[in-house]
């Protein structure tokens, strides 16, 4: 019969072609000299999250302002809070058309983990672009006007009031038990993975005090809902600009962690690849725009090329680790 | 999935089953298959407990920690399958085995199903070697000519469209990413 | 009064030709993208974010209502047609609607899901805008106390669910529960049961495990056989295609318990789809007559699940538009969809921004009619596929199901769990152990635990909290009066099953005839 001859060439035919097309899904978008056409945007939180919604207005602010040209995509790798994101980049080594937007959580879950074998060190860091300033909140009718009130409270009542947050090993988690060290004072963190139901918690008299970024708080300020009491760092807040930080209000503490966002590439990634992003990115913050969606999302402009922002990164990295050891999570 | 009618299965029993629920089976109500299920899970169980033993049960002011729920589970887990093993048993023992003969067409099947799930796993594992298009076009011709024995140009044609149509249609037009390959990335 | 005035203000800005138009094309781009499994609504709308963002702000937001229906319901096309649920809220399709399709009901399962939503009657609408400031406030009153009962109430009714083989329903639910707890602890950042694995971190992807369990599963187990011709029955004729009237009066009483219900879970933050859907199947199967039909194509398990899909969907707003909480994983999409435009939601949305928050809730509605237009003549085509020899269409099943995993987060381990889930979901079948309770568990678990030990530190560690508070205390009573109720009214069914499980044959008659 006829048919196991056909079966056999027509196998031959398609599984060349498969192979022929299978060499072509690799590399999409070429470069020209040095300058990628399409770049991928790694980013560790899933669609709507805190890097996912950053990344997407950058770049769209980027395509506003004509900075790029093509649509760049924006790749969520959220295994492992960063872990994958971080694997994923160093595996693209020595390649231009790959990014990833940071945030502190990239040196945090490191620290938490042992034997991690990835870290942010390998990575090329190319600029840093804001930093969200963490403001302390309370509820409307709360008695607290300042920090100052909070934490003698918190003397009074050991253990007994309430921060709510995020995970442990979040930034604002973070904030309060170096408050807690720092003015050797005690109270509860409740974790919620949620953000409404943080807000929510606050709202109906289940915790005492928040630490978020100013965006978490806006509207429920406006509606009377939120009082924001204190800005943690020693900035000014476009969206509060009444606000004082705790330093001024009477608690030196020293420096706190901030949640900082910017950018890294790949190892050894081609030197005309990293000035390009810096230079683009550096353009971006000083271009129309940039003021008003810094301003508009409570946050402050902090641009460090990349000089600067590896040793940034491990400034922080050296004041985080201190953080987590003394919540007794180094090294797990 | 409920076991009401699996008492009289049997090769010809089993060919009417399979048109409305497939999952009818005599392991299903055979006593010492059951006990060896039960086991099993209590095995598991025990693998979790001595994994989250190392975790505080309790936190502070005796407030639930990270282990107290999954040692109670894991303990739940042992206890459950240790009950089924045993009421197995017990049942077994007081009615009897089923008929011998049920056993037979159970192995075949069981074989069959092991080829397409061991197929698929090898076929899952060979794409970030050699790449998403080449490793479905094995797996599928694995199934295709190798478990099914299907011949003819209609089988040639499966093979080749449904890699190329789910490659066309997922990475071009969705833009979703598939496993690629690290022999062809190349650094 | 205002609301209303206002409301009918949004339906006629949304009743532009152009918003119309774009909501058709999202209808249709979503069900073409939504039918990838593992690409939920949430996913399809990140993936045309930069699509709607391209359109003014309320044509943007009424085209991703559109993209949400559509994603939707090919998420029910593929768990009815293949058992493979697509996302989170259409795994319950498959307990009832892919048994139907093997019975050649598909069509009607597929319309019956379709029509679930606007069969609703007209008091979805009024109860949206008039009850939702005091939803909302309700919403703000639900704290972990309160979800912790919440919680217990659904676990109570999983365990009720798998009331035919009780031990190994049990069991199922149980691994279920031990699995959730996978992952980096929330409250203290220790690993638990992850063995060193960088890829459990995070637990385990709930897509891999109700792929794997259903979808791979029924593969394996229908590939025991030689099949070499089609497995479904697909009946002639456009009749057949269709619910029938019949069907419609069945599902009525579903249809209302599914929409009161999933509109009270929708509007809570953190309730989720998932959760909705789930307890509306196992309260309607509970509250049924004939619960034993339930599992084997009973229409009602079509109905219920979904009318609470879809009553979820615009309670899920609520939450979004007055606090600027989104409530589930679509919500937040839409949230973020709102930033980029420049908005901020919260309770200052709708009174500063009234042309985008009424018009967006007209479009729920708006979205959920198209689907209907649209998609109901299109149940015919998409039967056919079950004509498709079997052998044809199983690998195309399973290469379905690798892309569908992996490009949830672009994890090989999650492919890989999802071919060891298959396993599972093969040997459960063939050992007869119930699988919908390990995935509801999976789901309910990490929400009753974060609850229980929330309150627990909020209460220094005394449980009476769960009583003290009004509504927990509500709940939790609620949920065991209830329980005891349809334990003793199961008890009389259990003690024929228990002699089926004997496997005497003088029972099994009995049985039969009952």
């Amino acid at each position: 019969m006829d048919t196991p001859q056909i079966s056999r060439r027509t196998m031959l035919i398609g599984t060349a072609t498969v192979f022929a097309l299978a060499g072509c899904g690799l590399q999409r978008g070429g470069m020209s000299n040095g300058v990628p056409s399409r770049t991928q945007v790694v980013v560790h939180t899933g669609p709507g999250g805190g890097s996912d919604v950053f990344a997407r207005q950058v770049i769209k602010l980027m395509q506003t302002d004509k900075l790029i040209d093509e649509n760049w995509p924006v790749r969520n790798q959220t295994e492992g809070s960063s872990i994958g994101a971080m694997s994923y980049l160093r595996g693209r080594k020595g390649r231009a058309d790959t990014i990833a937007a940071v945030t502190p959580t990239w040196l945090v879950t490191p620290l938490t983990l042992s034997g991690s074998s990835v870290s942010i060190t390998e990575l090329q860091p190319i600029a840093a672009l804001l930093v969200e300033p963490q403001i302390v909140a309370v509820r409307a009718d709360s008695a607290y006007r300042t920090v100052a009130d909070f934490v003698e409270d918190a003397r009074k009542q050991p253990d007994h009031l309430v921060q709510v947050g995020g995970s442990i090993t979040a930034t604002d988690s973070l904030t309060g038990k170096a408050l807690q060290a720092k003015t050797d004072t005690q109270w509860k963190f409740l974790s919620f993975s949620d953000s409404g139901q943080r807000i929510a918690s606050l709202l109906r008299g289940d915790a005492q005090m928040m630490i978020g970024a100013s965006t978490d708080f806006v509207d429920q300020v406006k509606v009377g809902a939120i009082r924001v009491i204190a800005t943690v760092a020693d900035r000014k807040v476009a969206t509060f600009p009444e606000l004082t930080s705790i330093k001024a209000q009477g608690l030196d503490v020293g420096p706190l962690p901030e949640e900082f966002r910017g950018f890294v590439g790949p190892p050894e990634m081609p030197a005309e690849a990293l000035k390009y992003y810096q230079d683009t990115f550096q353009r971006l913050v000083t271009a129309p725009g940039w003021d008003d969606f810094v301003d508009e999302n409570g946050s402050v402009t902090n641009y460090l090329d990349a000089a600067k922002f590896g040793p940034f990164l491990k400034e922080q990295n050296d004041s985080l680790a201190v953080l987590i050891d003394s919540i007794g999570l180094a090294q797990q | 999935m409920t076991q009401t009618d699996s008492v009289n299965t049997g090769p010809t029993a089993a060919v009417e089953e399979s048109e409305s629920a497939p999952e009818h089976s005599v392991l299903s109500t055979s006593p010492v298959a059951q006990a060896g299920l039960g086991a099993v899970a209590a095995a598991f169980g025990v693998i979790a407990l001595i994994d989250a033993s190392g975790l505080d049960m309790f936190g502070k002011k005796g407030v639930p920690g990270p282990g107290f729920f999954p040692i109670s589970l894991s303990v739940a887990v042992i206890a459950n399958g240790l009950l089924l093993a045993a009421v197995s048993l017990l049942r077994g023992l007081r009615h009897g085995r089923g008929p011998a003969g049920q056993m037979h067409g159970v192995a075949a099947e069981l074989l069959r199903a092991a080829g397409v799930w061991l197929g698929f796993l090898i076929g899952v594992a060979l794409m970030p070697l050699i790449g998403f298009v080449p490793a479905t076009v094995v797996l599928i011709a694995y199934l295709v000519f190798g478990v099914e024995r299907i011949k003819g140009i209609k089988a040639v044609l499966v093979i080749i469209a449904v890699p190329l149509v789910a490659y066309a249609l997922f990475v071009f037009v969705l833009g979703v990413e598939l496993p690629t390959s690290t022999l062809f990335e190349g650094p | 009064m205002d609301a209303v005035q206002n409301l009918l203000g949004g339906f006629a800005s949304a009743f532009t030709p152009m918003n119309l138009f774009w909501v058709a094309v999202g209808v249709v781009i979503g069900t073409l993208v939504g039918i990838l499994p593992g690409l939920g609504p949430p996913a399809t709308l990140a993936i045309l974010l930069p699509v709607t963002i391209s359109l003014p702000p309320t044509t943007g937001l009424i085209m991703m209502a559109g993209i949400y229906h559509g994603a939707k319901f090919a998420g029910a096309t593929t768990s009815i047609l293949l058992n493979i649920p697509g996302e989170t809220s259409s795994v319950v399709l498959c307990l009832d609607g892919h048994p139907l399709a093997l019975k050649g009901r598909a069509g009607p399962a597929m319309g019956m899901s379709a029509i679930a939503g606007p069969a609703r009657p007209l008091s979805g609408v009024i109860a949206l805008t008039f009850a939702a400031p005091f939803v909302a406030d309700l919403a703000l009153g639900f704290g972990p106390p309160e979800y912790a009962a919440l919680m217990a109430f659904g676990l109570l009714l999983v365990i009720l669910l798998a009331s035919e083989s009780p031990i190994k329903g049990f069991l199922s639910m149980c691994i279920g529960l031990l699995v959730s707890t996978i992952g980096i602890d929330i409250f203290t950042g220790q690993q638990r049961l992850t063995f060193g694995a960088p890829a459990l971190y995070d637990g385990i992807e709930f897509i891999a495990i109700s792929v794997g369990l259903f979808a791979v599963g029924e593969v394996l187990l229908n590939a025991e056989k030689k099949m070499d011709r089609p497995i479904f029955n697909v009946p002639k004729g456009i009749r057949n295609l269709l619910p029938t009237k019949a069907d419609l009066k069945q599902s009525r009483l579903a249809i209302a318990l599914g929409s009161v219900f999933g509109f009270f879970i929708g509007a809570l933050p953190g309730g989720g789809s998932t959760v909705a859907s789930f307890l509306s199947y196992a309260l309607v199967k509970k509250t049924s007559k004939t619960p034993e039909r339930f599992g084997k194509g009973a229409i009602e398990g079509v109905a219920g699940p979904e009318a609470a899909n879809n009553s979820e969907s615009s309670a899920a707003m609520i939450p979004l538009l007055s606090l600027g909480i989104p409530g589930t994983a679509s919500t937040a999409v839409m949230l973020a969809a709102l930033l980029l435009y420049g908005f901020q939601p919260g309770p200052l949305l709708f009174t500063d921004h009234p042309e985008i928050g009424w018009p967006v809730i007209a479009s729920l509605y708006i979205g959920n009619v198209m689907l209907l237009v649209l998609n109901l003549p299109m149940i015919p085509i998409w039967v056919r596929i079950l004509k498709i020899p079997y052998w044809a269409l199983y690998p195309a099943i399973l290469v379905l199901a690798v892309v569908g995993v992996y490009s949830v987060r672009s994890s090989m381990t999650d492919v890989y769990m999802m071919v060891g889930f298959g396993l599972l979901g093969y040997l459960f079948g063939k050992f007869g152990v119930p699988a919908a309770p390990l995935l509801m568990a999976f789901v309910l678990g990490p929400m009753a635990e974060n609850a229980v030990r929330q309150s627990l530190v909020l209460s220094d560690n005394n449980p009476l909290i769960f009583v003290e508070r009004p509504i927990s205390a509500t709940i939790f009573g609620a949920a065991v009066l209830i329980g005891l109720f349809l334990l003793v009214t199961s008890r009389r069914r259990r003690s024929v099953q228990s002699a089926v499980l004997a496997g005497q044959p003088a029972a099994l008659v009995e049985a039969k005839g009952e």
